[in-house]
Parts: C-alpha cells; sequence; structure tokens
C-alpha cells in the first residue's frame, strides 16, 4: 500500500493588500494632536491602520502525495504555486489549514540561495550546501562531485564574482542537485547555464526523480511537466482545479486555456510568403469529422486547413505542395506530409477559398504536446508559411495493443512494424 | 527506519510561537557557516581591516582627551583617561552595532529567508556572536595601552564575561523590540538608532559619573548600560568597588528585554518575513 508523505488538508492563504503594512509616524502624530479636536466636534476618529482589502492566493487547498509520486504544480501566473510551495516549505505560514510533511526536505525555490560573491565557489558550497540543512561532513562527502558535475574546476577557489554568469549558476545548481533529502520542493530553477548543461541538469533531475524520491515540481514548462511527473495539480485562482494522472490534466488545462478549437490564423502576421495563397485556419477533426482539440495515439486526425487564394495572381499552376510538418515539444521536426509527394502529385484544384483536408489514418505519435507548420509552394515559390500554427496536444491509448507505450527518451515516434521481436 | 523520519507539522502562526530547540541544534553547522560568512562579508578583500575597526573608537579617544587637556577638567576617574574611554567605548560599539544588526535582522538576510526556511532563532542570533570579532580586534590596541599605562587587572578579569552575557541580552532584547515595533512604525528604526548614538553620552562611556551634575544622575543612572559598562571596567583595570545596584538593575533589564523581545518577535517574525 502506498503510504502518503505530503497530506495538505484546507490550506488557505491571505493576504492584505493596499497598505505596505506601516504606519508612518507623521500619522500618528497628526492623528494624535488632532484626536481632541475630533473628539470635541464629534468627528469620527481615523482608524490608525488603513482599511485593507484581503487577497486570497490559496483557498482551501487539499491534496496528499504518495512516496516517491512526482507532482507537477501547474496554473496561470498568481494561480498560488509559489505560495503554495512556499507554505510547505515553511518559508510561510499558512492563514488556515494544515500539512504534515515526513521525510526530509530541499526546497529549491531559487539555486544558489545565500551565494557571496566576495567568497571562493569552495566557500560557497560549504555555505549553500549548510543553508539547506546539511551538516559540514555531508558536504565535505560531496564536495568531490558538486565540484566536477559543476565543472568549474580549478576556479574553484576563485571568488565567485569572477565567474561567468553561466559557471555561478552551474555551480548553484550542481549543489542543488546533490542535496540528496527524501522530498525534494523546485520551483522551475532547471533553466541555467547553457543548453549541454541544461540537459545535464535534467538529465540529473530525472535521476534525483527516480527512486523513492518524491517530488513536487512548479513549472510553466508543460513539455517538462508531462516528461517528469506522473501527477499533476492545477491551481486556477487559488484553488485546485485538478489533481490526477498528468496527461489528463494537461490535456484539461490546454483545454481550459485554449478556448477556441478552431484557430484562426488570420491574426498571425508573423508568416512570410508572397501571400497570393494563404491559411486562413486549421482544425482538428475526428474520423466522424467532429471538431476535437485532444487526440489519442493511433487515432484517426483530419487537418483541415481554410485557405483563401489570388487566382489571377497565381496564374497557371506547373507544381503545388502543401505541407504540414509536425515537430515535438523541444522543436524538433518528426515528419512532414507534403501533398505533392503523398498524393502523387495530385494536389487537390484550388479555387477563391476552400479547405483542403489531410487525413492521417493511425497517428504515430506519443502522448505529448507538438507543433505543427504550415506551408504552401506554389510554383517553387513560397506563399505562405506559418512555424508553430497550431498546438496538437495527444493523450495516452494502447498503440501496439500491448497495454505499454515505450518511454519518451526512445523518440516521440511510433511506428508500427509487420516483423515482430523474436 | 520509520520511526526515525523527520515529521514536519505546517499550521497557521498561533499566539505563543515555541522554539524548536532540536531544531536549532541540528542547524548549528548552519549557525556557525552564517557568523563566518558575516566575518568575512565585512572584512573581505580589505587590506586595513584592522586599523578600520578601531578606527572610530581610536578617533573618539583623541577627540576627548583633548578636550579633557584643553578644558582641565577633573575626570575623577582613577585609571589613565585614555584606557577609560577606549575601554567603554568599544564595549559601546559592540552593544550599539550588534542591537541595530538584530533589529534588522529580517530585511538584512532577506535573501535568506524569503527563499529558505531557516530556524527561527538563527538569523537574531548571527551577529551576536560575529560581532565579537570587531570587540575581539578592539581589545588588541586596549592591551597595548594597558601595557603602556603598566595597568593589570587582578582575579576580577573573570567579571567580563558576565557583563559581556548581560550585554549580549540586553543587545538581543532590545533588538527584538525594535524589529517588532518597526514592523507598524517603520521611522522607529532612525529613531532607535539614534537614540543609541546618543545615550553613550548619558552612559559611563566617556563621562564618569563623578562627571555628571547631581541632579542628573537619575538620567544616567536609568541607561541599562551603566551597570554592564562599569562592571567591564572593574573587570579590565580591578578597581575595588564592584557597582551591586547598578549591575543588578542592569541584569534585571536584560532579562526583562529579553523575555518582551522574544514573546513579540516570535510571535510577530512571520508576518516581518511576508512585509519584506
Amino acid at each position: 500500500m502506498a503510504e502518503s508523505v505530503i497530506e495538505v488538508f484546507d490550506i488557505s492563504k491571505q493576504y492584505e493588500i493596499g497598505s505596505g503594512g506601516g504606519l508612518s509616524m507623521s500619522k500618528l502624530a497628526r492623528e494624535t494632536a488632532l484626536w481632541p479636536y475630533r473628539k470635541m466636534r464629534g468627528q469620527s476618529v481615523l482608524p490608525l491602520y488603513r482599511k485593507r482589502q484581503n487577497f486570497w492566493p490559496l483557498r482551501d487547498v487539499s491534496f496528499s502525495v504518495d512516496r516517491g509520486e512526482v507532482v507537477g504544480i501547474i496554473g496561470a501566473n498568481g494561480a498560488g504555486k509559489s505560495t503554495l510551495l512556499k507554505i510547505l516549505s515553511r518559508i510561510v505560514t499558512p492563514t488556515s489549514g494544515s500539512a504534515t510533511i515526513r521525510g526530509r526536505v530541499s526546497s529549491l525555490i531559487e539555486v544558489g540561495t545565500g551565494f557571496n560573491a566576495n567568497l571562493s565557489g569552495r566557500e560557497n558550497v560549504f555555505l549553500n550546501a549548510s543553508l539547506h540543512g546539511l551538516s559540514r561532513e555531508e558536504v565535505a562527502a560531496r564536495f568531490d562531485e558538486i565540484v566536477d558535475f559543476s565543472g568549474v574546476g580549478k576556479f574553484i577557489d576563485t571568488p565567485v564574482k569572477h565567474y561567468s554568469s553561466g559557471m555561478y549558476s552551474r555551480l548553484a545548481f550542481s549543489v542543488a542537485a546533490h542535496l540528496d533529502p527524501d522530498l525534494l520542493f523546485v520551483d522551475e530553477v532547471l533553466a541555467v547555464g547553457d543548453m549541454a548543461f541544461q540537459q545535464k541538469c535534467l538529465n540529473r533531475f530525472s535521476e534525483m526523480v527516480g527512486g523513492n524520491r518524491t517530488v513536487l515540481f512548479v513549472s510553466h514548462n508543460l513539455s517538462a511537466v508531462s516528461n517528469i511527473c506522473s501527477k499533476v495539480l492545477w491551481l486556477d485562482q487559488g484553488r485546485v482545479r485538478y489533481f490526477g494522472p498528468t496527461e489528463e490534466g494537461i490535456a484539461a488545462y490546454y483545454e481550459a486555456t485554449m478556448p477556441s478549437t478552431a484557430q484562426t490564423l488570420e491574426t498571425r502576421f508573423d508568416r512570410t510568403g508572397s501571400g497570393d495563397f494563404m491559411f486562413n485556419k486549421i482544425s482538428f477533426y475526428d474520423s466522424s469529422m467532429q471538431p476535437s482539440e485532444r487526440v489519442t495515439t493511433g487515432q484517426e486526425l483530419i487537418i483541415g486547413l481554410e485557405y483563401r487564394a489570388k487566382l489571377e495572381m497565381i496564374g497557371d499552376i506547373r507544381d503545388m505542395s502543401l505541407v504540414v510538418i509536425f515537430k515535438n515539444d523541444k522543436g524538433h521536426r518528426l515528419f512532414g506530409l507534403p501533398s505533392d509527394v503523398l498524393a502523387h502529385g495530385q494536389t487537390p484544384r484550388l479555387t477563391e477559398t476552400g479547405e483542403y483536408l489531410v487525413k492521417i489514418p493511425s497517428l504515430p505519435l506519443l502522448p505529448g504536446i507538438y507543433d505543427l507548420d504550415l506551408g504552401c509552394i506554389i510554383n517553387r515559390a513560397t506563399t505562405d508559411k506559418i512555424v508553430s500554427a497550431k498546438r496538437l496536444i495527444v493523450t495516452e491509448s494502447d498503440f501496439f495493443g500491448s497495454g505499454k507505450l515505450p518511454p519518451v527518451q526512445q523518440g516521440d515516434l511510433l511506428v508500427r512494424f509487420d516483423n515482430e521481436w523474436r | 527506519m520509520k520511526n526515525q523520519e523527520k515529521i514536519t507539522y505546517i499550521q497557521p502562526a498561533g499566539r505563543f510561537a515555541k522554539i524548536d530547540l532540536e531544531e536549532h541544534w541540528r542547524a548549528r553547522y548552519m549557525f556557525t557557516m552564517l557568523v563566518w560568512k558575516k566575518i568575512r562579508a565585512s572584512f573581505g578583500e580589505m587590506y586595513f581591516w584592522f586599523f578600520w575597526v578601531c578606527a572610530k573608537p581610536l578617533l573618539y579617544v583623541m577627540i576627548f582627551s583633548l578636550f579633557k587637556h584643553w578644558s582641565q577638567a577633573r575626570t575623577g576617574v582613577e585609571i589613565p583617561y585614555v584606557l577609560y574611554i577606549y575601554s567603554g567605548l568599544i564595549l559601546w560599539y559592540y552593544f550599539l552595532e550588534t542591537a541595530i544588526d538584530v533589529s534588522v535582522n529580517i530585511k538584512a538576510n532577506a535573501a535568506l529567508v524569503t527563499k529558505i526556511y531557516l530556524p527561527r532563532m538563527i538569523t537574531p542570533t548571527v551577529p551576536l556572536l560575529a560581532n565579537l570579532m570587531d570587540l575581539a580586534i578592539s581589545m588588541i590596541p586596549l592591551i597595548l595601552m594597558m601595557i603602556h599605562y603598566g595597568v593589570y587587572p587582578g582575579w576580577q578579569i573573570l567579571m567580563i564575561i558576565p557583563t559581556l552575557l548581560v550585554v549580549m541580552i540586553t543587545a538581543m532584547g532590545t533588538g527584538l523590540i525594535i524589529a517588532t515595533i518597526t514592523l507598524r512604525l517603520r521611522d522607529f528604526q532612525k529613531i532607535f538608532e539614534f537614540s543609541l548614538y546618543l545615550a553613550m553620552f548619558i552612559s559611563p562611556v566617556i563621562f564618569s559619573p563623578s562627571m555628571i551634575p547631581e541632579a542628573f544622575h537619575w538620567v544616567y543612572h536609568m541607561n541599562p548600560m551603566v551597570g554592564a559598562l562599569i562592571g567591564w571596567r572593574e573587570g579590565l583595570f580591578g578597581s575595588a568597588s564592584f557597582p551591586w545596584g547598578a549591575w543588578v538593575y542592569s541584569c534585571s533589564f536584560a532579562v526583562l528585554a529579553l523575555i518582551v523581545g522574544l514573546y513579540l518577535y516570535l510571535r510577530f517574525e512571520h508576518e516581518m518575513i511576508e512585509a519584506i
């Protein structure tokens, strides 16, 4: 039976806004001096504290997390994600409610807390790790590993103010990556350093996530959440809107934050091409031509592309190609659907306005988030090109009939071979 | 294994917050590192740090010795006046700087306390120890001067330990009280700092009791540091009579200030962090 290590009961947090919290000396003096006068005239005595407005960044939040679970906390800015993390890290206290946490917590609201520019790298490592609750022996035991991982090398005894900003954040992240707690609370601190180091951080983070460690991960990066987390907690205006499996949560979140099913492209001005042919709208349909925003792996998907063409400008069409390109969340192109290749050069007839349909019988994509690029080439000249015209959310299903899908590290594409493993 | 696991309860801040002593004991390495960092940060990369620590009291000593010399004032002090002023000034500066550091401890550590959980009594107690470094360094010129004037302490030197303790407790207590008051009355920080500088002149730092007109003695003895300062000098220079009355007053003030300060601080500490 799974054992819950974080239990949160009805936590609310109230902040007072309006006044900065202080009462100035001059106001106190003035009110004291005027007090007899006001009293005599029967005027109301002004309250010394300005009337404040209440604001609830968190309202009745309850959830529980089992040992080893990795929970992504998502939501719009100001939804209360960071407040929740600060309460669970004991930086601020809740206004009401309670929580129980079992195990040693490392809370990474930022990396490199307490770093001092004048201290050397070595000194800062010991200082920062001590602030995270490590003892001297524990830091000493991990020190070489931390330095190795950061790649700071022989500069470890140089004051960190002489470091490049990349070196600085690498060292800061390295300490964070070697804290080795039972529970890890992270607030979007992964984006440090150059690309290579970012990848190293993500790998390290995935390693840290494995095993018995329980993780709360606050992020705006939904693809990172969907890669790493087994559950998501979606906060909306301080309340829990969803708490459960990642794929469903992210899909629901997308549906709520992207209201229209068919997205107009007329307001997209970041396009290139002559404009003689332009895409107006892109829609997704299921096999019965019903508009749908969500597709499951292996399901039939029909992409509708509405367009407007200036036939007199285009003139004779010698050759024409419409292209839809699928990209993964890292921006890598996965595959394209060029009409001239796939339809044996028989691109459907062009009219003033119309809608082309592209049918994919079995969508070969792992659950996740994908972006679509659109392009149209007529007579070897680009008439329209839109990068990331629309986003596609793919949810989980049994593609191979085996009840399992390959891990995402092996790639985003699924291919059904006739051959089997023997 | 499961029984040893640390369990953290998170609750709304209550009226009477307790200090979790075990948690503070576990944070001892963190505390040491913060003390060390404060010392390092104040002297980092300075070539003459030794001089800067002693410069202020030495300058005062020069000025007041000249005043005394020109005005031919009788100080009623048995030991050389230079020793009298200098020893008083270094203790006063320790008190003044520590009390101010304690009173602004949350603001000074904003970068830490808004990002990481620290046991609550860590940040206010760091300056108590870190500032002892300044005091220790300022003792070196004092010892040199004592050798020069041929003034040596007797067994009474042991008295400087309880005296220092009283000063530390007073600085902590008043600092915590001021920290809480300035949460609502921001101007109070300046008033507090100002009165600490002023109080130096109505205490036995520069003027000995016999230099104060009889009518103002009650103001002079209101200062809770009087007992501590006299005790400090008795310890250092080994004069005979110990000022029991002033000493008892200093001690009781220290304890009272600490109790009130702790009560207020523990109750309002979470508001201070949110107010940053």
